[in-house]
């Protein structure tokens, strides 16, 4: 016979406590009486390590909290880990490690108990990006993300929906009556007992009536539908009437409406803004850093003698003093002078430099900056230095904003280092609007410091790169 | 160089036998979740940076809750003082206590999986959305139609059964820990 349980009464205050704390409510009062019990007496230490540790299990392990039997689960527990074979990369299989941690806690058993929605049936020339789901022919697909990079994946639904995805694609499957597409095509057949069958995009929300239809959106926000044969509900995110598209009709989502095509049941169209007041999808001008008295080059703190690209503009910021960089853009404005800039673009193309290890970086974001100093535009990108460069500031997250504007930020996530990045909007527009000498300086730096030393160089395509263009101004004028 | 290269494998291996109660242990030191995060994934880096310096057969466990203890003590200097920070010495008596009772804390884990399975369906409910789901008090209090007083009562209940469940557990002889 055991003597029951002292913790219920002695520990009442110090669970009181903990329950506070972890439930965001605790005051610095009682932070202080926390430390004064758990420091004074050892029996409350004990119980404050075994209920902390009790949160943090519920909290690593969440997704057993289903219905498995814990046997079983044990049982798997310690032989799952190493399955990496000897033939993967060393790199990648230590990658791994790092996010094992995360693959463990994220859904291992919690997706075992959510219901299968779709079964993949077909795959053609796909090529897929990181995915929560299985991606070979005749997997179970469960609520989850497909990226699609690149071929056409069909997909039938437990109720009969039948939907081909074109890559490049991303869908999140909800439920058998649900998908969102937050970017790329897809082609619909809804058999009559699906009706109902609803597919969001970013602005819209299509709700089909028994029909065959396909749909084509993007991340910001525009969309277009075209239906094959039946009807189908278009509601704008918005509010607003509900359009309704019978056969061979076709409507265009942006960010502000739904527009009905004429002749747009023939051919799908491309996307594009059709409310006139929006941020412009069709520029008039296109300069480059390669156009006119255009420059590109990037400058390397003190101390860097090798790690150096020809045909990419590196950025870095790390915890480091050296191997530290920043991309400098000069513009030649000249194509556009004397006329008002309405909307502009800018976008960079960045490409795996080689240097640095993704895994030990952190999502990064970038700004981008106008030097308002125009005696500083007349830089030579074969003397450039870390220190006489334009709107300097050691710090390599940042510039001297006294001769410099911010225009912009832009995020990568870690892991990625390839692909086209942009930043948009009115600030860069009044910035080039108020050039006064047909030349315009850019700086682009890594806000984002790594935490380790030998973390990511990031890097975009300057004037000399074999395939990819260089930095571009996408411009709108008024006519 | 003839110092063997640390072998990848061995270290994700140790990693994942090891790593729960690293996550406990740095919430116990840093509750706020975020940070905790951030700080696993620093002393992770860490460890394999530093993985050719651990002795094979040697105490992976004890050598990784090092680790992971300077890196709290990193977080906290670089980061902003905060009036809910603990101070230095509730952090290292806590770091003792859990280095010392750490073959209980990973019997009482063990216990803890039987516990939840005997919870009714709709504490475990409460728990999935609490812990896996992530969302607050606030978000939960309009998915489920009750306070988020009601929540937070219910929520301490349940973890305070749950405690109370694996200790009787641990006490009565039969309990097999070798499961």
């Amino acid at each position: 016979m055991t003597t029951p349980p002292k913790e219920p009464d002695s520990g009442g205050e110090l669970l009181e406590l903990c329950d506070r704390l972890l439930d965001g409510e605790l005051s610095a009062d009682g932070r202080a009486r926390l430390e004064t019990l758990v420091l004074g007496d050892p029996g409350q230490r004990k119980l404050y390590v075994e209920y902390m540790q009790l949160h943090a299990t519920l909290r690593q392990q969440s997704a057993r909290l289903s219905d498995v039997p814990l046997e079983a689960v044990l049982k798997e527990f310690p032989q799952s880990a190493p399955v990496f074979r000897r033939s993967l990369p060393r790199l990648w299989r230590v990658a791994a490690a790092f996010v094992l941690g995360a693959g463990i806690s994220g859904g291992m058993w919690f997706a075992q108990q959510q219901a299968v929605v779709a079964t993949l049936v077909e795959a053609h020339g796909t090529r897929w990006d990181s995915s929560s789901q299985p991606t070979e022919a005749g997997s179970k697909l469960r609520p989850g993300r497909l990226r699609l990079a690149e071929g056409l994946a069909r997909i039938v639904f437990r109720n009969g929906v039948e939907l081909t995805l074109e890559g490049p694609a991303e869908l999140d499957l909800v439920n058998r009556g649900l998908c969102r597409l937050h970017s790329g095509a897809l082609v619909a057949h809804v058999p009559e007992q699906a009706r109902g069958f609803t597919v969001e995009t970013a602005s819209a929300r299509l709700i089909d009536h028994g029909t065959d239809f396909g749909i084509r959106a993007d991340a910001a926000g525009l969309a277009s539908v075209q239906v094959i044969n039946g009807e189908v509900e278009l509601r704008h995110t918005l509010g607003g009437e509900p359009m309704r598209l019978a056969t061979r009709q076709a409507a265009a989502v942006d960010t502000r409406q739904l527009t009905r095509i004429d002749g747009g049941g023939e051919e799908m169209g491309r996307l594009r803004q059709t409310s006139g007041d929006s941020i412009g999808r069709e520029f008039t001008h296109e300069i480059t850093t390669a156009t006119g008295a255009g420059a590109a080059a990037y400058v390397s703190s003190p101390g860097t003698k090798i790690h150096f690209s020809e045909n990419l503009l590196l950025v870095k910021n790390a915890k480091a003093s050296v191997f530290l960089r920043k991309a400098l853009l000069r513009f030649d404005l000249n194509p556009v002078a004397g006329k008002t800039i309405e909307s502009a673009r800018l976008t960079f193309n960045f490409d795996p430099t080689g240097f640095g290890f993704a895994s030990l970086s952190v999502d990064s974001t970038f700004a981008v900056y106008g030097v308002t100093d125009e005696t500083q535009d007349s830089w030579n990108p074969k003397e450039l230095k870390w220190e006489t460069m334009p709107a300097f500031s050691d710090d390599a997250g940042q510039v001297n904003t006294e001769t410099a504007v911010k225009l912009g930020t832009f995020q990568i996530l870690r892991g990625v280092q390839k692909g086209a990045y942009f930043i948009e909007g009115s600030g860069l527009a009044d910035y080039l609007n108020r050039d006064g000498n047909h030349q315009a300086t850019v700086v682009v730096v890594c806000e984002s410091q790594q935490p380790q030393p030998n973390g990511i160089v990031y890097g975009f395509a300057g004037n000399n790169h074999p395939s990819l263009p260089p930095p571009t101004l996408r411009l709108r004028t008024t006519p | 160089m003839n110092t063997p290269e640390p072998s990848p494998e061995e270290f994700v291996f140790l990693l994942a036998r090891h790593e729960r109660l690293l996550g406990a242990y740095v919430m116990t030191m840093v509750p706020n979740p975020a940070d905790a995060d951030d700080i696993l994934q620093e002393a992770k880096v860490v460890m394999w940076r530093n993985f050719a310096q651990f002795q094979a057969g040697t105490n992976f466990g004890a050598w990784s809750r090092k680790i992971a203890f300077h890196q709290v003590l990193a977080f906290r200097k670089r980061k902003h003082r905060d009036r809910l920070d603990f101070s230095d010495e509730f952090l290292n008596s806590v770091a003792e206590e859990l280095e010392s009772s750490s073959a209980h804390l990973e019997k009482r884990e063990r216990a803890l999986h039987d516990c939840v399975a005997k919870l009714p369906k709709d504490q475990r409910d409460i728990l999935f959305m609490r812990y896996h789901e992530a969302l607050s008090l606030e978000e939960m209090e309009s998915r489920l139609k009750r306070t988020t007083a009601a929540l937070y009562r219910l929520l301490s209940r349940v973890r305070h059964v749950l405690h109370g469940c694996v200790t009787q557990t641990l006490q009565s002889s039969d309990y097999d820990y070798s499961a």
